[in-house]
Order: structure tokens, then sequence, then C-alpha cells
């Protein structure tokens, strides 16, 4: 182990900025521990006790800054020594530089952008409606990433919104597309002239990717929270996000994505679809389509169907035509189902479905109650399929791994696959299942490198088991990951990969019904 | 060849003396907002008004101070690069506080409401782990364990009765000013406080903590020495005002200090609610 240290003489930093250099400097390569603090007796003390400090140290004054680094060999510890002295400098963190204000309140933040007109709240759920409720009465739009928002606090906050024409999206809003602009978990798309409104995080950003992959682009991606189109709440986040792409020029299709809105919002909305003659697409996924037809949109069986739909018609494709290409892939995916089928032996029979996206976990129950009748979830269409055990697969499964039962104490599933991939491996190690089921939600916030994470485990279960192993890829190109590796390297591990969670359930629906599940 | 006067001030603090002799002045550091000058062993600062008003500071209205690179005291006019400051007509800053009535209970409520803020919303690396011991899980390194340790042992020593553990909390921490050095910040303006509340004389207590921690850092002894005084920066005066009056903007008030210098505003805030309650509850710590 080496340790090797510099002194910058006469040159202040703000602490967190040296801090955060000191954590960045440890994830260098062969780098054990690193630390950058003015030269006083007592920070060379810590040192001393961390093993950082060097010689030189002892005679450097408090106005000096020390930069230590305790590194496997001589040479890495130099070198770190090096990067961390370019991090200082092309961070701008710098004693010329460090007092830039970073504002932490909504106050702070408009006196340095006194235009802005939206607002993102990411703070405990408890006070989020709080900071969202400034920010309203600032005539300003509102993003509540938050959850666990207090019932009342939550309506207050709607009502408020509903009541000034303002957007509130959420709370537990983690997506939305503003302006081109991806944010919370959100991918890059192109722009266009199809507008969304969502109550479904990931289903705005499926649909979105779709479109964006198909050829269309996206004039408005607006979130709303699941909550939001529930009786209590009236849909009127929704509402107002619909009635600003009805009256957005640069929108001329409009989707609209959700659970089944309770029938009062539903009705509401109908309202508001009179006032306007732009084509309006309704994935509400599981809802009748008589309904939905009766409130003035074009009811769509999913969200591949609904994204499809909305390209065809913003292209200026005929209906007839759509129709054909929809069904000609129809007919591919049960070719393709009954050659993988003829690969399982007679006991394997289960599907086993291993969520990271909310709405996928719910659209691909939907579409397999058609095929293949109720689905065990630790979040089913049906509560009398409600999992004893989410840790434990029954039957048919499908498990939503965002659910707080599975993230207490630890991020989101789209960002740590830990937990996915030993329940992937669980599952390989049942005779009894067929098919693994996985989506991979790619795009900002999300696991950087869902490759590297994900492939050594896919190619484990299938030493262990040939479980046919399906993956939904939801992300574009231009998304930070790489989409085109990833999905190369889950195929040379052994997986059959979709870009659409639809079309990727079919196949999976229709591989069990070919075997008689 | 200088201008006469190009910079208007809009205020300046009480504690700067005007008609003093400058002639001893440099730069001691220069950021976006503020130019820090060492006058003698003392720092008075320019700065921009979203810094605010201090009782050594001159607030003057300059987007940028980077650009400047010299200072001037001339003729009895200062100078920076070229440009004169002039003050005339500008307002002078009060940073005393002045006490007319307090309701505890309602001062303890707010205090409270405070401490709620600092605890929820203070940056990771600030000191606020002494309020929250949740808070300790964001220091992961050994270095960054080994810190936080030191901060909370000798603090805690401090809070003890054990008075020398202000040399070695003195200096403790990373940046500009240490975490260590506004922690003990905090716990001068809570002893200046607690006076005013009590009625226990603690100016000598104040006194011997800034002389017992002064160092080479003039910009913390600096800090810690108008605390000691009783006088205040405006973000903190508009905070002692809020918790002793009506509490009406307690949060918001916590807030504009957390946007202090990265950590800075969370540590004095730290130390002063930490050190003010016990106070409070025991009475002097140290005689």
């Amino acid at each position: 182990m080496a340790v090797k240290g510099v002194i910058k003489k006469g040159e202040y930093y703000d602490s967190v900025a040296l801090m955060l250099v000191a954590r960045e400097a440890t994830k260098l390569n062969g780098v054990e521990d690193a630390a950058l603090m003015i030269g006083t007796k007592e920070n060379k003390s810590i040192l001393e006790s961390s093993g950082l400090l060097i010689e030189e140290f002892k005679g450097a004054s408090e106005s000096d800054l020390l930069i230590a680094v305790k590194a496997k060999d001589e040479l890495l510890a130099i070198t770190a020594i090096q990067k961390v002295e370019e991090l200082l400098k092309t961070k701008n963190l710098g004693s010329r530089e460090s007092e830039e204000y970073m504002p932490k309140s909504l106050e702070g933040a408009l006196e340095i952008l006194p235009d802005a007109n939206m607002v993102i709240v990411s703070v405990a759920g408890r006070y989020a409606a709080r900071e969202a409720m400034k920010a309203l009465e600032h005539g300003l739009h509102v993003m509540i990433f938050s959850d666990n928002v207090p019932k009342d606090k939550a309506f207050e906050v709607k009502k408020y919104g509903r009541e000034h024409g303002l957007l509130v999206m959420g709370p537990d809003c983690g997506t939305a597309i503003i302006n081109g602009a991806p944010l919370g978990f959100a991918n890059v798309v192109n722009r266009g002239d199809i507008g969304i409104v969502s109550a479904a995080g990931t289903g705005l950003q499926e649909v979105s990717c779709i479109i964006s992959n198909a050829g269309g682009g996206i004039s408005q991606g607006i979130g709303t929270g699941g909550i939001d189109v529930k009786k209590d709440y009236q849909g009127m986040s929704f509402l107002t996000g619909l009635e600003a792409l009805i009256d957005d020029p640069e929108t001329k299709v409009i989707t609209l994505v959700s659970k089944p809105p309770h029938p009062e919002v539903l009705e509401k909305i109908g309202e508001i679809l009179k006032k306007t003659d732009k084509p309006v697409v309704a994935a509400f996924l599981g809802a009748d389509p008589e309904l939905v037809k009766k409130i003035g949109a074009i009811p769509a069986k999913d969200l591949e169907h609904a994204s499809l739909l909305a390209v065809s018609i913003s292209k200026g494709i005929s209906m007839e035509d759509f129709e054909k290409e929809i069904g000609r892939k129809d007919g591919e995916l049960k070719e393709l189902a009954s050659q993988l089928a003829r690969k399982l032996t007679g006991e394997q029979k289960y599907f086993r479905g291993l969520f990271q996206g909310g709405t996928l976990v719910y659209e691909t129950q939907v579409l397999l109650k058609d095929i293949l009748g109720g689905i065990n979830s630790n979040a089913p269409l049906d509560p009398s399929l409600k999992l004893e055990d989410s840790w434990k697969s029954v039957g048919h499964t499908a498990v939503d791994l965002g659910e707080d039962e599975f993230t207490v104490g630890r991020p989101h599933p789209q960002i740590d696959f830990e937990l996915r991939n030993k329940r992937i491996l669980n599952e390989a190690n049942d005779p009894t299942v067929a098919i693994i089921y996985l989506d991979v939600v790619i795009g900002y916030g999300t696991n950087p490198n869902p490759a590297e994470e994900l492939t050594p485990v896919i190619k484990k279960a299938r030493e262990i088991s040939n479980a046919i192993i399906i993956a939904t890829v939801t992300g574009t190109d231009k998304d930070p990951q790489d989409k085109a590796k990833l999905i190369s390297m889950l195929k040379d591990a052994g997986a059959v990969v979709f870009e659409r969670n639809a079309s990727a359930t079919r196949l999976a629906g229709y591989i069990l019904k070919s075997i008689g599940g | 060849m200088m201008q006469k006067i190009a910079l208007m001030v809009k205020s300046f603090g009480d504690c700067i003396n005007l008609n003093s002799d400058w002639k001893q002045i440099r730069i001691h550091s220069t950021f976006r907002n503020v130019i820090n000058l060492l006058v003698s062993s003392r720092i008075i600062s320019i700065v921009a008004p979203a810094v605010g008003r201090g009782p050594n500071n001159i607030v003057v209205d300059i987007d940028d101070f980077r650009q400047f690179k010299y200072i001037n005291w001339h003729d009895k006019i200062l100078y920076l690069d070229d440009y004169g400051i002039g003050f005339s007509g500008a307002e002078k800053y009060d940073s005393e506080i002045f006490i007319s009535s307090l309701n505890r209970g309602e001062f303890m409520c707010n205090l409270q409401i405070s401490e709620k803020v600092v605890v929820e919303e203070a940056p990771q690396f600030s000191s606020a782990f002494l309020l929250d011991d949740g808070r300790e899980k964001f220091f992961k390194t050994l270095f960054e364990r080994n810190l936080k340790e030191k901060i909370k042992i000798t603090f805690k020593a401090l809070m003890n009765g054990y008075f020398d553990a202000v040399n070695e909390l003195k200096g403790v921490g990373f940046g500009l000013t240490p975490q260590g050095d506004d922690i003990i910040n905090g716990i001068v303006i809570a002893l200046y406080i607690f006076e005013q509340l009590s009625g226990v004389k603690t100016v000598n207590i104040r006194e011997k903590f800034y002389l017992q921690s002064s160092n080479g850092n003039v910009l913390s002894n600096t800090f810690i020495y108008y605390s000691s005084v009783g006088r205040f920066y405006e973000y903190f005066k508009d905070y002692l005002l809020a918790i002793l009056s009506d509490g009406k903007n307690v949060e918001s008030v916590t807030r504009r200090i957390l946007n202090f210098g990265e950590t800075s505003g969370a540590d004095i805030l730290t130390g002063f609610i930490i050190s003010l309650k016990k106070f409070l509850e025991g009475g002097l710590l140290w005689q």
C-alpha cells in the first residue's frame, strides 16, 4: 500500500466540493482512500488516523490544501493524485468558482432563474405538498417526484393547480418529458407532434419510446402519478394535462395512458374531449373499449397498440394498413412461439415475470389474462390472486419489484439489479418454470450498465435451466446506456429480446398456450 | 489612472470604520459573489446583494467579483482595480438584535421546527448528524468516518463541560471555514442568545471561545469574533428574530441559512440548536 500527497498553497475550496472530489478519487483504479483538507493541526490528526498523513504534510499551514491518496502501489497513487488535480480544475471547483450560488430553496432558485415556469419537488413526502403549494402560489407548474404525500395534502395541491390552470404532475410522478427535456426516469426521444398524458410512469416511458423508435415524436409527455385517475382525485391533473395538449399547437395527436380511470373521471375526460377535433388514442389498460369509444377516444388494446396507432395517425397511414401490419406481426409471434415451445420439457409450464416497471407488470397481467387466465402477483388485477408471500412464486406469477416491500432500504429495481438477479436464479432452479420474463427499462435515472449487471445472471440461469428467457427493453438509441449493445449482449447471453412489452408478453402467452399452460 | 467613484455601495456593516486607515489591505480570497479583504488581521467582505448584509460586509451591486485583481486604498478611497467605491448615501446595516419580549413555549416550538428543517434538508456532508445519527450513513470511507467521529467526540466532550475540546474542534473539516469552526460559531451565537433569554452573563465565555479558537484561519476567526460580540449577519439575524418572535417564517429563514456556503449554514445551525437547548435545560456548561 502506498500513500502519496501534494500540498496546494493558498487555494480555497468549499467543503462539499472537496468531499465529492475525494469520493470520486476513491473510485479510481487501486485507490483505497483519499482525502482533501486544509492543513489544520486537527485535520492532520484525522489524516494520520486514516493512514493518509505523509511527512511533507507536517509542515503545511492552515491555508494550505492537502491532497492525500492511499492506493495499492505508488504508481496508482501518483496517477490518482494527478486525476484529483484535474478534477479540481475541470470541475471549476477552485476558490474563484466555489461560491457559485447553488440554491437549496425555491426562493433562492427563483432569484437565479426568474423566468422558470416549472418546479420539480423531490423531498420527503410529508414536506412535498408544502413545497409544491409554494411553487403553485408563485404561478409555477409542478412535478412532484416524491411519494408518500398525505392524501389530504395531495388533494389540496391538485385542487389548487386545477383551479388556477397549473399542472400538478404527481405526487409520485417519476416521469415526464417537457419541451423535449426528459425529467425523472425518462428517455431521450424524438420531438414531434404526439402529446401524451399518462397516469402510469413506466407506461409513459414505454409509449414514448415505442413512438420514437417507430419514427414518431413527442411534443409533451405529461405524467400525473397513478392516483390521479382514482375517484378521490377526480383526474384533476390528468384533465389539466389533457387541456394543455389540446391547446398546444405543436400537438396534433393525443395519447392517454392509464389503468382504467374511475367512471366519474372517464366522464370528465369525455367532457373535455368534446371540445377538440384532435385525434385521441386511449390506452386505458384493461378498460372496456366500448366505454372508451363512448368518450370520443380511439381505444387501444395495449401500450404498443396505442403507440403505433398514434404514429400511424401522425404520419397519415390508413387504419386498414395499420391493422394489417399488426396482424402480420402477430402471426410471426405465433410461429416463433411454437418453435420455442418445442424446446421445453413436459414438466415446464409456468410463467415467472420479474418486473422493474409497475405499468409493465400490469400490462402483462392484462394481456396474459386473456390468454392464460389469472396470474398471481404482489400487485394482482384480482385481489384473490395476491401472492401470500411476494418473495415466493406460485404457478404463473408476475412480480412488481418496485413495490414498497422490495424497495425498503434499497434503491429502485431500475437502479439496483441485485434482488432481481437473485430471484432469476431462484426461478431457474425451479424445474416447473417454462418462461422467465424480464423488463429492462433504460434512460436517465436508471442503472447505467444494465448489460453488465444482467447478462452474467442470464447466462448462469441458462446453464441451470432450459427455461426460455424473454427480455423486453424500454428505451431508445439516444439513451445513455447504448441500447443496441444492451440488446446484442442480452441475445448473446441467451435471451429472446423485444423492444415492446406487449409483443414480448404475447409471445410468452402463445408459448404457454401451445404447451397447454 | 484611477477613476474617482464608479461603484456605489448599497449598504455597509456597522462594524466597518470608514474613518480608519486601511493601508494594510490585501485580497484574501475572491469568489463570484464575494471578495474577502484582509484589513490588518480581520476580514472585510465586499459582497453581492445575494450574500446579504453583515457587520463587516460592504454590499455592492456587482454580478461577478472574479473580474477584479487588485485592491487599493488611496486618498481615503477604496479601489477595486481602477474603480473607486463610494459610500455616500449607503445604508448602514445594524447587526445587533434587540429582544423586547419572549414567549418561552413559542420559542422552544420555533427551535424545534428549525431543527426539523435542518435534519431533513441539511447537505449530506454537514454536521447535522449531531442532531440525527441517521445521517451518519452519509460518511462512508475510512477517512470520512474518522472525520465524522472526530467531530462527534470533540463536540460531545465540549457539551459535557470539557472546554479545552474547543482546541480540537477548531480546524476540523475541509473547506474555507471547516465544519468545526462553524459549529463553534453556532455555540457562540447560542451563548449570546442564552444571555438575552436568561440574563446569565456569557460575555467572558464568549470571549474565551473566540480567543481559544483563533488560529491561522482569519475568515473563521472573523466570523466567530462577530458572533462573540453579538453582531450578526443579515440571514442569521432574520433567523434569530424569527425564532425569538412570532415564528412566522422559521422554516424559510432556516432554509436561507442552509443555503450558506455549502455546509457552513447547516454546521452553524447544528452547533447553535444543540448548545442552546443544552443551556436552556441546564445552564452554562463552562466557567
